[in-house]
């Protein structure tokens, strides 16, 4: 079990996973156009940072678990993810680096790997979102009980969670300030996850400085190549 | 009270790996198990990055990161058949019945201010050290008529848990490998609620565990040498 953290890119992989081509209308009357909309904005942007609370349930129906970091995705470039749990990774794949990076504070290594061994759907999320983008869903609008309130949102049918959560359901809601996306859920047969993006800021401009990590000195650093052990499967 | 029979219980802890030079790791870990058979799901934050059952000599294991997995019967060829290794994923559950005929036929003798329990464990030999309130300390298995440690087990002081009280923690030594468990939770289950097997995805590699692959993976996952399994 060396370090390879499966990433806590969950979030965005579900958005990506549910997002609209980018030549798509900007804004419609049809909740599947104003799905649409919302995510365009996120995926357009040179950067956008965010806050996220993710929580997971525990498949075997005890209380689920939640885990806050900050996100910094930058398409064409880049993503990063610190987790603000004590001890959590810090994740950031960086394609004009070429670089995938883990930074594991319990363990005080940074494990460091080529940008191709990143998980391919991340990959693709960060160079060409539109051809993650999976224009075969349909959106519903649905209000939904949430934080203490009810949220209007839209259940979507058809979409894949990423690697993390098989024929999941997913519905998602945006922030009713900023029309971006705030609130999303997606269960599977087994478990669920939410995840909630708050305080997300649209850059006009990206700063690949937010794909740096800022490490302790002497950090050591360590290939991230466990697939070097198995035999053959490309890493999604 | 480790051996009274009881009903389905899930938990939730911490995992740390120390392999020798190799370094450390950690990950989240939650399991559900009912009678013969456990299952396991890893995290690394709140992303699923394993899941592992074994229902019987049934074993199914997939590393969701990477996309690989394993599949198949354990044959015992290598000396680890099905209800060994269910018992060594909870070595707090005692309740087995050819765990508790192992115990009810054990050699005890007085060890220290506790007490050591002896004999044979199916096709291997067992060793139980428990303090003077009957707690487990340790406990080692080794296959029978091979005087090297194939698995031991540490246990650290009882907790109290919804589902009763088990040691706070657990710490394996194997193959140069350590693993730590804390425990922080351990709870009643619905059994229905525990699945066993995981949708496999497309895409995934599902290895055989009676090929090279499938038991590669395996040893890797656990740390073991090519050679073997002894130190």
């Amino acid at each position: 079990m060396n370090a390879m953290g499966k990433t806590i890119l969950a979030p965005l992989l579900l958005l990506a996973a549910l997002a609209a081509t980018a030549d798509r209308p900007a804004a419609g009357s049809t909740p599947r156009e104003e799905v649409d909309a919302m995510l365009a904005r996120l995926l357009r942007a040179p950067e956008s940072r965010s806050r996220v609370f993710i929580t997971r349930s525990d498949p075997f129906g005890g209380p689920g678990e939640r885990t806050a970091g900050r996100l910094w995705f930058l398409p064409g470039r880049g993503l990063r993810f610190h987790s603000e749990e004590r001890g959590g990774e810090d994740i950031v794949v960086d394609h004009d680096k070429g670089a995938f990076l883990i930074y594991r504070p319990t363990e005080g290594v940074l494990y460091r790997a080529e940008w191709e061994r990143a998980p391919a759907r991340m990959r693709q999320l960060v160079l060409t979102p539109e051809k993650l983008l999976d224009a075969d869903y349909v959106a519903a609008r649905e209000r939904r009980l949430l934080g203490g309130a009810w949220r209007q949102g839209y259940r979507l049918r058809r979409a894949s969670a990423g690697d993390s959560l098989p024929d999941v359901s997913v519905w998602l809601a945006a922030d009713p300030r900023t029309g971006l996306p705030r609130w999303v859920s997606a269960g599977g047969d087994e478990d669920s996850l939410e995840v909630e993006f708050r305080s997300i800021t649209i850059l006009p401009k990206a700063d690949p400085h937010d794909l740096a990590l800022s490490l302790p000195r002497n950090v050591p650093t360590r290939p991230l190549d466990p697939r070097d052990l198995l035999p053959g499967g490309e890493s999604r | 009270m480790y051996a009274a029979p009881h009903g389905a219980t899930r938990g939730v802890g911490g995992i740390s790996v120390r392999r020798g030079s190799e370094g450390r790791g950690g990950a989240r870990t939650r399991w559900g198990a009912d009678a013969e058979s456990v299952a396991v799901v890893g995290y690394v934050g709140p992303a699923r990055v394993l899941d592992a059952s074994l229902q019987g000599d049934s074993l199914f294991l997939v590393i969701r990161r990477y996309g690989t997995g394993v599949a198949g019967t354990l044959s015992g060829e290598e000396g680890i058949d099905g209800r060994l290794l269910r018992f060594a994923a909870t070595p707090w559950d005692f309740s087995a019945p050819w765990v508790r005929r192992a115990l009810e036929r054990a050699a005890v003798r007085e060890s220290g201010d506790g007490w050591e329990l002896m004999g044979p464990l199916g096709a291997y030999r067992f060793t139980l050290e428990l303090s003077p309130r009957g707690e487990p300390r340790s406990l080692s298995i080794r296959r029978e008529r091979e005087g090297s440690e194939r698995i031991g087990m540490r246990y650290g002081p009882e907790r109290n848990y919804t589902a009763g009280r088990i040691p706070s923690w657990i710490e394996w030594s194997f193959s140069g490998s350590v693993v730590t468990l804390k425990v922080e939770d351990h709870a009643p289950a619905d059994p229905a609620k525990i699945r066993y097997g995981t949708r496999v995805e497309n895409g995934w590699t599902i290895l055989r565990l009676d090929e090279p692959g499938g038991r590669s993976l395996v040893r890797w996952l656990l740390g073991l040498s090519e050679g073997g399994t002894e130190r």
